[in-house]
């Protein structure tokens, strides 16, 4: 700091010459204090629960959105097994129609039916 | 004299934004800064007075607007700018009042610096007055805060936004002019 200054200014030194009166400051801060007006302080709220658990629920929640996105693909696919079925049970139902009218085409009778069975059997 | 109380900034400053708590707070604030922002103002506007008047808006401005301090700078800083603003609107108040343009320097403050009965420097120390008050507010501000304050580049910048390289610069040409002024003056 010496360095900078110059010779002029180390030889006056650094008191201004300015004075205060007697007990100035300490009378200055006790009258300033007795005319400062009334203020309206904003305090900062302390966080609810709510709000600290938010995020953990959001996450939660996102979590499960994409569970259950995943599940219903699943239920999707199992669905197209139950329609398997019961395409597989309407072409069952399909072919004893079908022998039903062979049936009936042919004249063919219970005994036919029967001997038929028995020779099935059989082998 | 009374006995000063310890100051800790963090506690204190979390005491100012609670409305129990705000008004002690303060107290503690004035008490801990008024001597310092106190002759920082005094080298400004040079009369004690009108130093008083000063220094007792800027703790009244800083007062109805510390809800809006939270915190993000130093308090010191905070109160620093606000003295310095308060100082440059009274002075150039007074330049109107003497019918003295905004574009002069300031020299007419330090015309009855002899007569005042709260100095008591000498020929020389009114002389140095004389030549400080010549000098742009800007420089002035810097000079006064590095050679009486000594205060720390890094935080002269943080309070008159201008950049270290500035601010040393500054402090640089205030010399010369001081220097300059002596010759002259002889």
């Amino acid at each position: 700091m010496k360095s900078e200054d110059s010779k002029i200014l180390e030889k006056l030194g650094k008191n201004p010459g300015f004075k205060v009166p007697e007990n100035y400051f300490d009378d200055f801060n006790a009258k300033l204090m007795d005319s400062l007006p009334e203020v309206k302080i904003t305090e900062e709220e302390k966080p609810t629960l709510w709000v600290r658990v938010r995020p953990i629920v959001y996450m939660a929640a996102m979590f499960a959105g994409v569970w259950l996105m995943m599940n219903i693909s699943s239920i999707g696919k199992s669905t197209a097994t139950g329609d398997q079925r019961v395409a597989n049970i309407s072409a069952g139902v399909a072919v004893e129609k079908n022998a039903d009218d062979f049936i009936d085409y042919e004249g063919i009778n219970d005994y036919d039916i029967m001997t038929y069975e028995d020779s099935v059997s059989m082998n | 004299m009374a006995t000063r109380v310890k100051y800790d900034e963090a506690e204190i400053i979390e005491q100012l934004h609670k409305q129990a708590t705000c008004r002690t707070a303060f107290g503690k604030v004035i008490e801990h800064y008024s001597e310092q922002l106190y002759w920082h103002i005094r080298r400004m506007v040079i009369d004690h007075d009108d130093t008083n008047d000063v220094l007792q808006n800027t703790f009244i401005k800083a007062w109805t607007n510390i809800d809006n301090f939270r915190g993000d700078a130093k308090l010191s800083t905070w109160l620093y700018k606000i003295a310095i603003n308060e100082s440059i609107t009274f002075i150039n108040k007074k330049k109107v009042q003497n019918n003295i343009s905004l574009d002069d320097d300031d020299s007419f403050l330090v015309n009855s610096l002899e007569a005042d009965k709260y100095f008591d420097g000498d020929e020389a120390q009114v002389k140095l007055q004389k030549a400080i008050a010549t000098l742009p507010e800007k420089q002035r501000l810097v000079f006064n805060m590095r050679y009486y304050d000594e205060m720390k580049y890094e935080e002269m910048s943080e309070i008159l936004g201008t950049s270290v390289g500035a601010l040393k610069a500054s402090y640089h040409h205030a010399l010369k002019k001081i220097e300059t002024f002596f010759e002259n003056n002889d």
